[in-house]
């Protein structure tokens, strides 16, 4: 009684105010989290986005006090000041602590490197007219105002960027950090050293016509990358001090003066984390001493007595070694502005402390699980202070990404019993942050893989699935310069959403040591076409970005000629300018912390802005909407070129007036489904009435008639542009296209070097950037209307436009190599009854198998009823905790910004009745 | 439209990862015409042989262009200015060029079926392959797949000369000469038993049942002979056949020719909708579906008589 896909259309539920509806509500695995996790949940749910100014001011003084000395020891005396100043806070029920300052969802400004964005709006304007600034990206990007988002200013509060909320009386200090800065920060200097490069002004254009969504050479270059644990689980803190004085001793002979700084840098900001540790743990003992509560004050002085220790040595149990990590994890965050210091292979790298209490009785699975929940709250808690720009692209979350399974560096399989808990803990206490990705590899057993896939029931979005196989390859191909081992290669782990990084073994044990994925700009790539077709102008902001190319556009290899030329040319600008403006920071906010941590730097003396990491080649382009650009040049082909049934002229008058619809950005509405037309049915016929009863005057008549049928002969374009061949169905004609356009760009990528000397790479995945981007464009002649949001990830075919079925996506995503690529990303949204069941189960694995045997790098599922998501757009007040996965991490459906969730909505499910 | 009934035939779906019709994840292919017409069959659109033209009214918008340009014959028209089209299926019934749902641009139009060679079909079967990661393979269904026997012979043949699983979903309604020819490439059936009383059978489903159940008998001893695996599927539609004496005649039935396996599938009106974009009167509009009580008391009574019996798509395959 198998029914086809036609009869699933029209089900109408009927839902209730206050609850999730039963008929939606339907998810085969629930579980709850411990009392204690669920408290600390509640504290984050209804804590607001806050901003503290303890970090700034403090750093920004001591900078002040220290002009003249060495630019390293400066920031690393600079660093302890600030660490040194934080205020502890401890709270109730807490078994791990720290946080970034004294606010649960605290973020701080970090003005040294962006210092204008908390400033006025006039006061921003007033530079931002000089340079290749973001004013146009920031006016199209729309930002969720749900959950603890601040997005409005009350009388005490004042909203920063649409999401943070500054205190009042703090704002004119916060003021006056950020003036001082001005000219001085990464975000001023970067776009003085930007205009060394001839093409500068070129550059400029392309940001006024949103050819990218990026403003991260300053404000986000770091991170995409994996935090290394190893050298303070093995040798403490007070070994890593010991270390760099050994060093210093060692080299003085040398003259190699940068490096004496280095260490000296490195030990100063080491001593300010000890400083922090140092506060909790005797907040913890006065905590302890007014305790009535017995289990409470035992917890009180467990804290006390474990953040004296960990100040200072290595673990000696799970209970140090997880708190250690999380204090590596905060301080890297504290001292950067970025995003996505991924923990990497956490699960393995403190399971010999958890065996070795599991085996000794020192701890029960059950006491690991509650540990484990309460480091997810503590990871959901981060937030990171930046722009609107930024934000529309990170949409809130901070990409601390965890990897289970893969393979050890003796490639025996990686997966161990505390990963099992891991996922327990994820399923448990879900939350958007850690994600959970996991390194599919045949050697996992079918248990662990089923386990897994257990939690992708949860319909939490992860984990997600990445290819042990695709990434190794990569890691050996593109680091061979840098004589990668295969064992570091085996010990890759993800940086951020989904970017590959290559491992370091460090002392027999997996660890990490590479670049940022740097470079994070996110090309939009069906502008690239826009400006081929208006001859290098921007249709919608009439900005002229190239000159004229001139051509006719009489073949379609002359015009996709001209588009792969036109993207290399965006990309190489893109990239060179990025080098000369990221090259500015270099000796302003380099990583002193993360670097002390990362594989090789106290060994090499040098930071990582300074190649100190073990693998260097990570500066990286993405792109967005590359499949909205191969679907339009496919409806071109076959309409313009192949069938001749419209013109390129008429295509563009067609395009221009957005094929007679009202743009998303005035409607407010962002997929596909929910366009309007400018004219309603009812208008035009009463216009062709009027005209059959001669109403009008003869001139009037002849243009109004004339408008009718243009509006005519733009609804048979659209229809046309529609129904072309899309990407996502196995269909050779587009596939190609889509395989001839990926590779070209990554070519182009390639050929520009970054400023270490070392090729840059291509990567695929949108994170939040085709809301934005796609506002910013016009129509396209796939179909898509002006500001409907773009397609999301690297291979998912636009919404709605797969037709064949899931194995026909799985197909024309492997059209390409994914292994040239630092990252690809499929998203695929499954019902919940398609996947019921153990052998439901089975048959979601073999799916994952499959894809992953036939060489595709990446899947992630949304197991959710489209219904449900209807529902909570209607009453988010009832979902507060429903989290979905957008393109390469998973959040709060209410902290999403309404573009997304309407392409979230808009994907095509896969379900079977 | 004429065919090779050997190379060509008319398929009016193709579904990947269809996951509850036979072992593993598979690739189920839809093929049109059908001789029964049971009341509650939710996929009224694979009753004739022939392509059809769906209209869905929910993506109409009225433009009426259609009226102007997409059929020659007169067969769209406008009964009531502002309302839905109007399609006089008299003339469509005579008519198999289904090329005037190309002329809707609103996809509100549709043509359901269409013609695919065996080469063409293999094709698509040799790309999902991969996916069904061994355990899968191909499920031949429709309508009733036996109107269409020679291709679905040369098709069941052509898949085991490529080492793919075969399943079919069968009526048990066709000359056992012809299922002889097709079985002789199958691993696993579905055949439908509908109701024991052959009058009750030929009320809800317009034909007799003693040929399906002679039917059932020798597939039943093909299996026993270890060629097929076979599961009976029974719909459960209350008010037709849901009653004890009709469940326990099953039973005894299915004993004496030796299947043990039954799979009862809840009557839903998941194709409610197709009625109406076929202008059909759905008899079942308003029926609900069998509550889990019911089921459960099926499966206990098939259970008594040591017949296995499978609920809905809970089943271990």
């Amino acid at each position: 009684m198998a029914t086809t896909q036609d009869g699933m259309a029209d089900p109408q539920p009927s839902f209730h105010y206050g609850e999730v509806p039963k008929e939606v509500a339907g998810r085969e695995v629930k579980k709850e989290a411990c009392p204690r996790a669920k408290k600390l949940l509640q504290d984050y749910y209804d804590a607001k986005v806050s901003l503290d100014t303890t970090f700034p001011y403090w750093y920004t003084r001591t900078w002040k006090e220290q002009e003249g000395q060495h630019p390293l020891v400066r920031r690393g005396l600079a660093l302890k000041s600030a660490f040194s100043h934080l205020e502890p806070c401890i709270r109730p029920g807490e078994l791990l602590v720290m946080q970034r300052n004294k606010y649960v969802r605290g973020a701080s400004i970090v003005p040294w490197t962006a210092n204008r964005f908390p400033l006025s709006d006039e006061e921003r304007a007033k530079s931002d007219a000089l340079k290749a600034s973001n004013m146009e990206l920031e006016k199209v990007t729309i930002l969720a105002k749900g959950g603890g988002v601040v997005s409005e200013s009350t009388k005490d509060v004042l909203s920063i960027s649409g999401r943070f909320g500054q205190r009042m009386d703090e704002y004119p200090a916060l003021l006056e950090l950020c003036r001082y800065w001005n000219n001085k920060s990464a975000e001023d200097t970067c776009h003085l050293w930007g205009t060394l490069h001839p093409e500068y002004s070129t550059l400029v254009n392309m940001k006024k016509a949103v050819l990218m969504a990026s403003d991260m050479e300053y404000g986000n270059r770091h991170g995409r990358s994996v935090t290394n644990y190893q050298y303070p689980m093995q040798m403490g803190f007070k070994g890593m001090i010991d270390w760099c004085n050994k060093q210093i001793n060692d080299h003085l002979h040398t003259g190699k003066v940068d490096k004496i700084a280095f260490w000296k840098s490195c030990i100063y900001a080491i001593e300010g984390v000890q400083i922090w540790i140092r506060k909790y743990a005797a907040k913890a003992e006065q905590l302890a001493a007014k305790e009535k509560d017995p289990q409470q004050k035992k917890e009180f002085e467990e804290i006390a007595e474990r953040m004296t220790w960990i100040a200072e040595n290595k673990p000696r149990n799970f209970m140090d070694a997880i708190q250690l990590h999380w204090t590596c994890q905060l301080q890297v965050y504290n001292e950067m502005q970025g995003s996505g210091f991924s923990p990497g292979r956490l699960g393995q790298v403190l399971y010999p402390f958890w065996k070795k209490d599991i085996d000794e009785g020192r701890i029960t699975p059950e006491q690991t699980l509650e540990v484990l929940e309460c480091m997810r709250v503590k990871y959901t808690e981060l937030e990171i202070a930046t722009c609107v720009g930024t934000q529309g692209i990170l949409a809130g979350n901070t990409f601390n990404n965890i990897c289970l399974g893969g393979l050890k560096p003796d490639g025996t399989s990686a997966e161990n019993e505390l990963e099992y808990l891991f996922i327990e803990a994820a399923m448990k206490c879900a939350t958007v942050s850690p994600t959970l990705s996991l390194i599919y590899d045949g050697k996992l057993s079918d248990k662990f893989l089923l386990k897994a896939i257990e939690c992708n029931k949860t319909g939490s979005g992860y984990p997600a699935w990445v290819n042990n196989r695709v990434a190794i390859e990569y890691c050996l191909k593109k680091h061979q310069a840098e004589n990668i081992t295969v064992e570091d290669a085996r010990a890759w782990s993800i940086g951020g959403c989904l970017e590959i990084q290559p491992g370091a073994v460090v002392n027999g044990e997996i660890g990490a040591g590479s670049y940022s994925s740097s470079g994070i700009n996110f090309i939009n790539v069906p502008k690239i076409l826009e400006l081929v077709l208006w001859d290098g102008e921007c249709p919608r902001t009439d900005v002229r970005v190239f000159p004229p190319h001139g051509s006719k556009l009489e073949t379609f290899e002359e015009l996709f000629g001209i588009f792969k030329q036109y993207f290399a040319k965006v990309t190489r600008i893109f990239q060179e300018t990025y080098n000369f403006k990221t090259a500015a920071t270099f000796e302003l906010d380099q990583p002193i912390l993360f670097s002390a941590l990362s594989a090789d730097c106290i060994e090499k003396g040098a930071d990582i802005d300074h190649e100190g990491s073990r693998y260097n080649r990570c500066f990286t382009t993405w792109i967005t909407g590359q499949v909205n650009a191969v679907n339009s040049l496919a409806s071109i082909k076959t309409n313009v070129y192949d069938k001749k049934r419209f013109t390129l002229d008429q295509l563009k008058d067609a395009l221009f007036n957005n094929f007679g619809y009202r743009s998303a950005v005035d409607t407010g509405n962002y997929s596909m489904a929910e366009q309007v037309k400018s004219k309603s049915k009812e208008e035009i016929d009463e216009a062709w009435a009027r005209i059959r009863s001669n109403a009008y005057c003869v001139q009037s008549r002849a243009h109004i008639i004339r408008d009718l049928q243009r509006a005519e002969d733009w609804d048979k374009i659209h229809a046309l542009c529609l129904r072309a061949p899309k990407f996502g169905n196995d269909d050779p004609f587009v596939d190609a296209i889509y395989k001839e356009m990926a590779e070209s760009w990554r070519d182009a990528v390639e050929q520009t070097l970054d400023p270490f000397g070392r090729p840059w790479c291509p990567s695929m995945l949108s994170v939040g950037t085709h809301g934005p981007l796609g506002q910013a464009d016009i129509a396209s002649a796939d179909g898509r209307l002006a500001g409907v949001t773009l397609a999301d990830g690297g291979q998912s075919p636009y919404p709605g436009t797969d037709v064949n079925g899931p194995y026909a996506v799985l197909n024309s995503a492997t059209i390409i190599d994914h292994s040239d690529y630092k990252n690809t990303q499929l998203n695929m949204k499954m019902h919940p009854s398609a996947i019921k069941g153990f052998e439901g189960s089975r048959k979601m694995l073999d799916l994952i198998k499959a894809y992953m045997d036939k060489g595709g790098y990446h899947i992630q599922f949304n197991v959710v009823d489209s219904r449900m998501l209807k529902d909570a757009q209607a009453h988010p007040e009832n979902y507060r905790d429903l989290m979905v996965r957008v393109a390469g991490f998973t959040h709060y459906w209410c902290e999403i910004a309404k573009p997304i969730q309407d392409e979230l909505v808009a994907r095509t499910e896969y379900e079977e009745v | 439209m004429n065919l090779n009934l050997e190379t060509e035939a008319i398929i009016f779906d193709i579904q990947g990862f269809s996951v509850h019709d036979g072992p593993g994840s598979r690739t189920l292919v839809f093929f049109k015409g059908c001789p029964l017409r049971c009341y509650w069959c939710c996929n009224p659109e694979s009753w004739t042989t022939q392509p059809q033209l769906l209209y869905r009214r929910n993506k109409c918008v009225k433009c009426y262009r259609c009226v102007e340009h997409a059929c020659a014959k007169g067969a769209i028209s406008i009964t009531n200015p502002g309302e839905y089209i109007t399609i006089n299926r008299e003339i469509c019934k005579e008519c198999h060029d289904v090329s005037c749902a190309a002329e809707c641009y609103h996809d509100a139009l549709k043509q359901v079926g269409k013609k695919y060679t065996l080469d063409e079909l293999m094709h698509k079967i040799e790309r999902d392959r991969r996916f069904w990661s061994g355990r899968g393979g191909v499920t031949v269904g429709g309508g009733e797949m036996m109107t269409q026997y020679r291709f679905v012979a040369n098709f069941l043949a052509a898949c085991h000369e490529s080492h793919i699983h075969t399943a079919v979903e069968t009526t048990g309604y066709a000359p056992w000469a012809n299922y002889e020819l097709v079985l002789k490439n199958v691993d696993w059936a579905f055949v439908d038993l509908k109701h024991m009383n052959s009058d009750k059978h030929k009320e809800g489903t317009g034909v007799r049942n003693e040929l399906i159940l002679e039917n059932i008998a020798q597939i039943a001893k093909m299996s026993l002979e270890g060629n097929l695996r076979f599961i009976v599927r029974m719909p459960v539609i209350p008010n037709f056949n849901a009653d004890d004496e009709n469940v326990l005649a099953t039973a005894q039935y299915l004993k004496t020719i030796g299947v043990t396996e039954v799979n009862c599938l809840p009557f839903h009106r998941l194709g409610a909708s197709k009625y109406e974009q076929l202008d059909r009167v759905y008899a079942c509009e308003d029926m609900p579906s069998p509550p889990d009580s019911l089921l459960k008391h099926i499966q206990q009574l098939f259970e008594s008589e040591g017949i296995t019996c499978y609920r809905s798509s809970d089943t271990p395959f």
